[in-house]
C-alpha cells in the first residue's frame, strides 16, 4: 500500500512539474484528486484493509492528498501569473501614438472661387446683392431691355415655369430688384447666384452654373472706371502680370458692350495650347449700362450713368485650376473634390 | 459669314494678309470662329481638253479618254459619263495628293492604264457635295494649273456675329469695317447694264397691301437661258457655303453675299397678269414651298402672290409653283425689305430658316435696294443670262428717315474716361461711311 501511494504521489509531482496551463493542472488535479481520482480511490479501498492498518494508511493518503494539493495550488499561482504578464504585455497600449483625427469637410471649388471673387470686390467697396432664382420675365428680360422677338427669350434657351415665371437665365434680374430699391442712391454691388440656361451638358456648358454679376451707378462714373475695376479684378484673380483687354461686343442691357480678355497665366500672352494659341483667355461680359435699362429702373440717364459686368463662376474655376471638364464640378467624386483641401 | 479674301480684295485692295485682317477684325467686335486655307495648294492640278472618249474594252461602266494638257497628252480612265470631245476639265496628274489624303499612283483601272483622275470640289477640300467634276471655260489655257486660274487657293474666315451686326452679313459691310484699318479704298461695284429699250413698268407692276413690307423692288430680264454660272462666280459661292445651282439662282446668292440683299427671282409666265401682291397671309392658306412641303400659313406671315395664289413666303422661301426651271423664259426679280419681327416669327413658327430670312431678321438695308438690284442686273447682263427691261419697279410705302445724332468730342470723352482728339473721331466715322 505504501508503495502505491509513493508511486502515485511521485507521478502526480512530475506531472505537475510539467504543466504549463491552468486547464492541464485542473485536469491533473481531477486525474489525482477528484471523485474517481487515483488517491481518492486508494480511500475507498482502505475498506479492505486491517483495523490497525487503516488509521495508519488514511493518514499516509491525505498527507499525499495534501502534499499534491499544495503542489497543485502552487503551481497554479505560477501559472497564473505567467498568464497575467502575458496579457499584459499583448495587450499593452503605446500612448505614444497620435490621435485619431476626425473627417472633415472643405470647401468645393467653386465656393472657393466664388468667396475669392466677393472678398476682391467686398475690398472694392462692392456690397453683396441676392435675390431669387425664380423671377419674373419683367425682371429678368424686359427691365433689360431685351427685346420682344430677342433670341435668347426662346424657348430653347431659357427654361419657362408659366408665362410670366422663369428660371432666371443670369443674375442680372437682381441688379434690377437693386436698382428699383436703391434709386436715386448710388450702387456698387455683386450680385452672385445660380443661374439656369436650356443647354444639353458637355465639357463646357450645364443647365444649371453660377454667375457673379457687378453694378456700378452714380453720377459721373467712366468708361475707365469700369476698366480700372477690371483689371484690378483680373490681378487679384489670376496674378499681378495679367492684362486685359477688351473687344467690342453686344448685349441689350449694356451700350457699349464689351467682352473681357485676360492675359494667359499659362504662356504670359505667348500662345499656348493652354489659351488655343491666341495668349487670350476671355473671362467677362461688360459694358456701360443701356440708358433704357436705367430709366426703367428708376434712375435717369441724363443724370446718371451705370456700368455692369458679369462673369461665370465655373468657368473662372475652370481657369484658375485648370480643370478640362464643367462636368468634374457637379459629379462630386470625392477623388476630385480631395484635391482642393 | 464667311469672308473670303480674294472677295474682299476686289472690293478693298488691302495688303495684309488674311490673318491680319481677321486680328483687325476681331478687335473690332467680329469674332472669328474658323480659318480655312482652300485648295489643296500648289499642286499638278492643271486644264485639260478632252481629245478623244472611249468605251473602255474590259468594263462597260468606264471610259478611257485621252486629252490634251498643254505640255503633254494624258490618258485617264474615268467612270464619269457624258463627257464629250472639247470639254475642258481639271485632272490631277500622278502624284498629287488630294484632300482626302489619298495619293494618286500609276495604276491600271481593269487593265488600262489611267495617267490622272478627273476632280471636283469635294477631292479639292470643298466642303461640298457633289458628284460633279469641275468644268473649265474653253477660253482658259490647256496646262494651266488649278491655283493659277482662279483662286481655289484662298483663305476663308468664317466670323461669329453678335445680333447687331446685321450688317456685316455681306462683303460690302465687312469691307467698311476693313476699312477703318486699311489705307485702300472701297470700290463701289459694278452695277450699269445694256437693256433692251423697254420700260419695265409696260410689263410688269407691284402692289403691296400689308404694312410689314416698307419697299419692293423688281426688275424684269426676257430671253433667259437657263445654265450653269460661271466658274470664278461658282468658285466665289463654294467659298461662302453656298451650293451653286444655275446662273440665275447663283447670281442671287451672289449679291446675297455681297450685297448684303436677298433677293428672289420668278418665272414670269406663272405670274398672273403680271402682277405682284404683296398682302398678308390669310387664315388656313396654304403654300408648297421650294423643298416640297406644305406650310400651313397664318396672319402675320408676309405672302407674294399674284391675283390666283401666294408664289412666295416673303423674305423666308420661294414657292413651287414659280420656280425658275430649265423650261423658264423671262425672269422677275425681286429686291424687297420686310419687317424683322413678322420674318421672325414666320421662320419660328414654320422651323423654316434661309440665308435671306436670317439676314432679314437682323434687318438689311432699304436704301440700298436699288443698287443691289442693279448690281444683280448688271451679272445678268454680263452673264449674257438674257436681255434686261429698262428701269426697275420701286413701291417704297415706309421709306427709311436718316437719323441724326448730335453730340460733342467732349461727351464722348466724358463717358469714356477717355482723350480720343476729335479728328480721330471724324475720321473713324467717315471711314465707316458715315
Amino acid at each position: 500500500m505504501q508503495d502505491q501511494i509513493d508511486k502515485i504521489l511521485t507521478q502526480a509531482m512530475e506531472k505537475i512539474k510539467q504543466v504549463e496551463n491552468s486547464k492541464l493542472l485542473d485536469e491533473i488535479r481531477v486525474q489525482f484528486l477528484g471523485k474517481k481520482g487515483e488517491l481518492t480511490s486508494l480511500l475507498k479501498n482502505l475498506g479492505s484493509l486491517s483495523a490497525e492498518l487503516r488509521p495508519k494508511m488514511g493518514a499516509l493518503v491525505n498527507e499525499a492528498k495534501q502534499k499534491v494539493e499544495a503542489e497543485i495550488e502552487k503551481m497554479k499561482q505560477i501559472i497564473i501569473a505567467e498568464e497575467m504578464k502575458m496579457k499584459f504585455s499583448t495587450e499593452r497600449i503605446d500612448v505614444t501614438l497620435p490621435g485619431r483625427v476626425p473627417k472633415r469637410g472643405y470647401k468645393h471649388p467653386l465656393r472657393i472661387v466664388q468667396d475669392e471673387i466677393e472678398e476682391i470686390f467686398l475690398g472694392m467697396g462692392f456690397e453683396i446683392a441676392e435675390g431669387p432664382e425664380i423671377d419674373t420675365d419683367y425682371h429678368n428680360f424686359k427691365a433689360l431691355n431685351f427685346g420682344d422677338d430677342h433670341p435668347a427669350r426662346d424657348e430653347q434657351d431659357t427654361l419657362y415655369i408659366d408665362d410670366n415665371l422663369l428660371m432666371r437665365t443670369h443674375t442680372s434680374p437682381v441688379q434690377v430688384r437693386t436698382m428699383q430699391q436703391k434709386h436715386p442712391d448710388p450702387i456698387r454691388v455683386i450680385c452672385p447666384g445660380r443661374v439656369f440656361r436650356r443647354d444639353t451638358i458637355d465639357a463646357t456648358h450645364s443647365p444649371q452654373f453660377h454667375q457673379v454679376e457687378g453694378l456700378i451707378v452714380d453720377k459721373g462714373v467712366r468708361f475707365s472706371d469700369l476698366i480700372g475695376v477690371l483689371k484690378l479684378f483680373a490681378q487679384k484673380m489670376f496674378g499681378q502680370d495679367r492684362e486685359i483687354r477688351l473687344r467690342p461686343s453686344f448685349f441689350p442691357f449694356t451700350e457699349p458692350s464689351a467682352e473681357v480678355d485676360v492675359s494667359c497665366m499659362m504662356c504670359g500672352g505667348q500662345g499656348c495650347s493652354f489659351c488655343g494659341k491666341t495668349g487670350w483667355l476671355e473671362i467677362l461680359g461688360s459694358g456701360a449700362v443701356h440708358p433704357n435699362v436705367l430709366k426703367m429702373s428708376g434712375y435717369d440717364p441724363e443724370i446718371y450713368t451705370g456700368y455692369a459686368f458679369g462673369m461665370g463662376v465655373e468657368r473662372i474655376a475652370l481657369l484658375k485650376y485648370r480643370i478640362n471638364d464643367i462636368r468634374l464640378l457637379f459629379e462630386n467624386d470625392v477623388r476630385f473634390l480631395h484635391q482642393f483641401k | 459669314m464667311k469672308v473670303t479674301y480674294d472677295w474682299l480684295k476686289d472690293i478693298i485692295p488691302v495688303e495684309m494678309d488674311a490673318q491680319a485682317i481677321a486680328q483687325n477684325l476681331m478687335m473690332r467686335g467680329l469674332e472669328m470662329e474658323s480659318f480655312t486655307e482652300t485648295g489643296i495648294g500648289k499642286q499638278e492640278v492643271v486644264v485639260v481638253e478632252i481629245i478623244a472618249i472611249d468605251q473602255h474594252p474590259q468594263a462597260d461602266r468606264l471610259f478611257v479618254t485621252q486629252v490634251d494638257a498643254g505640255q503633254e497628252k494624258l490618258q485617264v480612265v474615268t467612270n464619269l459619263k457624258g463627257l464629250k470631245p472639247g470639254q475642258k476639265l481639271l485632272v490631277a496628274k500622278l502624284g498629287v495628293k488630294l484632300a482626302d489624303g489619298m495619293e494618286l499612283k500609276p495604276v491600271k483601272l481593269k487593265g488600262v492604264d489611267s495617267q490622272g483622275m478627273y476632280v471636283g470640289w469635294q477631292e479639292l477640300g470643298f466642303d461640298f457635295k457633289s458628284e460633279e467634276p469641275i468644268f473649265v471655260d474653253k477660253s482658259v489655257k490647256n496646262g494651266t494649273p488649278y491655283y493659277e486660274m482662279l483662286p481655289f487657293c484662298d483663305q476663308v474666315i468664317e466670323l461669329e456675329l453678335t445680333a447687331n451686326r446685321g450688317d456685316c452679313l455681306g462683303m460690302l459691310g465687312i469691307a467698311r469695317e476693313v476699312n477703318t484699318f486699311s489705307e485702300k479704298d472701297i470700290s463701289v461695284p459694278e452695277h450699269s447694264y445694256a437693256t433692251n429699250g423697254k420700260p419695265v413698268k409696260d410689263i410688269f407692276s407691284v402692289e403691296i397691301q400689308t404694312p410689314d413690307c416698307h419697299r419692293y423692288c423688281g426688275a424684269v430680264i426676257e430671253h433667259v437661258t437657263i445654265e450653269p454660272s460661271p466658274l470664278w462666280m461658282q468658285l466665289r459661292l463654294v467659298k461662302a457655303g453656298i451650293r451653286p445651282i444655275s446662273n440665275v439662282v447663283d447670281i442671287t446668292n451672289y449679291v446675297l453675299l455681297e450685297m448684303n440683299q436677298p433677293m428672289h427671282a420668278f418665272d414670269l409666265d406663272k405670274i398672273a397678269d403680271h402682277k405682284i401682291i404683296v398682302r398678308d397671309a390669310k387664315q388656313g392658306e396654304k403654300m408648297i414651298t421650294l423643298d416640297d412641303i406644305e406650310r400651313g400659313l397664318v396672319p402675320g406671315d408676309i405672302v407674294v402672290a399674284d391675283k390666283n395664289c401666294g408664289h412666295c413666303l416673303g423674305g423666308v422661301m420661294g414657292s413651287e409653283l414659280s420656280e425658275v426651271s430649265d423650261q423658264t423664259k423671262n425672269i422677275f426679280l425681286e429686291a424687297a425689305f420686310f419687317n424683322p419681327p413678322n420674318i421672325r416669327k414666320t421662320s419660328r413658327r414654320l422651323g423654316l430658316r434661309s440665308d435671306s430670312s436670317y439676314r432679314f431678321e437682323r434687318h438689311t438695308d432699304k436704301g440700298n435696294i436699288p443698287l443691289a438690284l442693279k448690281r444683280a442686273l448688271y451679272l445678268f447682263d454680263l452673264l449674257k443670262v438674257g436681255t434686261v427691261y429698262e428701269g426697275i419697279i420701286d413701291e417704297y410705302p415706309v421709306q427709311w428717315q436718316p437719323d441724326k445724332i448730335e453730340f460733342t468730342a467732349d461727351w464722348i470723352n466724358a463717358k469714356l474716361g477717355s482723350d480720343i482728339p476729335k479728328d480721330t473721331m471724324h475720321s473713324i466715322l467717315v471711314d465707316l461711311g458715315f
